[in-house]
């Protein structure tokens, strides 16, 4: 059985990058069935599978981040390509979020455009440059769809 | 042992770093028990808290500088805020259209992590497309934020 965390049952245990893989792909999974119907929060749950992987990209080299400030400064220190990609995924999930009345601006096919195709896809490349956890990820996103589906 | 003495004169008081006491008695009565060395200490702690602030203060101000020079070299932007958060300082830029392409959000990050190289203090920064910039309010109170800048 693998384990989800490090330290099991010590009070600081962190996932391990299999662990933040695994919810990538699920949020992945989430993001897929969603998007069309419901962009923004598409948009939100794609900023949350990236945060995932970045994770899972820092439990590689032994660190983990405990804040959503503590990652933007790693990020900026010793991941700094993935930024801009980042930052436009958080800054429309914030905004999916908090824009009151409906007023983020962004529909399905752009959501899947310019977040997914673009920043995702760039935010990949650094974090998953052989591309294994998207091959991984897609059959998996294709069963769950299935499933919830029927 | 040096001791601390309270002179009659303006002649200054000596401390030196050791465990011999020192009793201050400020305006409000709430009287200060500590060793020479603390109170040493307690002046380097203040010295360097002053020099902090001035450095947050100023790299808040040259950032401030950056954004303004950095707007106003843009044809794309139509104003600036500055604004407090719980635990850092919001920037949030709106821009005169709607950002198709994200050039104008990718010209920001690259500002953002310039600055960030400088300094290493963390703003948050939001790009707001023009038909999203009645949702400012959402993330900062009308009376707390700052224009800083705003295109003719």
């Amino acid at each position: 059985m693998r384990s989800a965390t490090k330290n099991r049952g010590s009070r600081s245990s962190v996932p391990t990058e299999a662990a933040h893989l695994d919810t990538a792909r699920r949020h992945l999974a989430a993001y897929e069935l969603i998007v069309d119907s419901h962009p923004a929060w598409g948009a939100t749950i794609l900023f949350y599978c990236a945060l995932q992987l970045v994770e899972a990209y820092f439990a590689r080299l032994a660190r983990h981040n405990r804040s959503h400030s503590e990652r933007e400064r790693s990020i900026k220190s010793d991941c700094q390509g993935i930024w801009p990609a980042y930052h436009r995924l958080e800054n429309e999930s914030l905004k999916a979020r908090y824009l009151e009345g409906g007023a983020f601006a962004m529909p399905a096919k752009s959501v899947r455009r310019e977040l997914f195709d673009r920043h995702f896809s760039a935010l990949l490349m650094h974090v998953d440059p052989q591309g294994n956890w998207l091959q991984s990820a897609r059959p998996a996103m294709s069963a769950e769809g299935a499933e919830v589906t029927a | 042992m040096p001791k601390a003495h309270r002179p009659a004169s303006s002649e200054p008081i000596h401390l030196s770093p050791t465990t011999s006491p020192v009793v201050m008695t400020p305006e409000d009565c709430d009287r200060f028990v500590m060793t020479q060395r603390e109170v040493i200490e307690a002046c380097n702690g203040q010295l360097t808290r002053v020099a902090t602030e001035r450095k947050v203060r100023d790299d808040i101000n040259a950032t401030v500088t950056d954004v303004i020079q950095w707007a106003r070299d843009r044809n794309d932007v139509h104003s600036c805020f500055i604004a407090p958060r719980m635990d850092d300082l919001l920037i949030a830029v709106v821009a005169k259209d709607e950002d198709e392409g994200g050039a104008l959000h990718d010209a920001m990050c690259e500002l953002d992590l310039r600055i960030f190289q400088r300094n290493r203090l963390r703003f948050y920064w939001l790009l707001l497309r023009r038909t999203e910039a009645e949702g400012l309010d959402a993330f900062s109170d009308k009376e707390s934020r700052v224009q800083i800048f705003r295109a003719d």
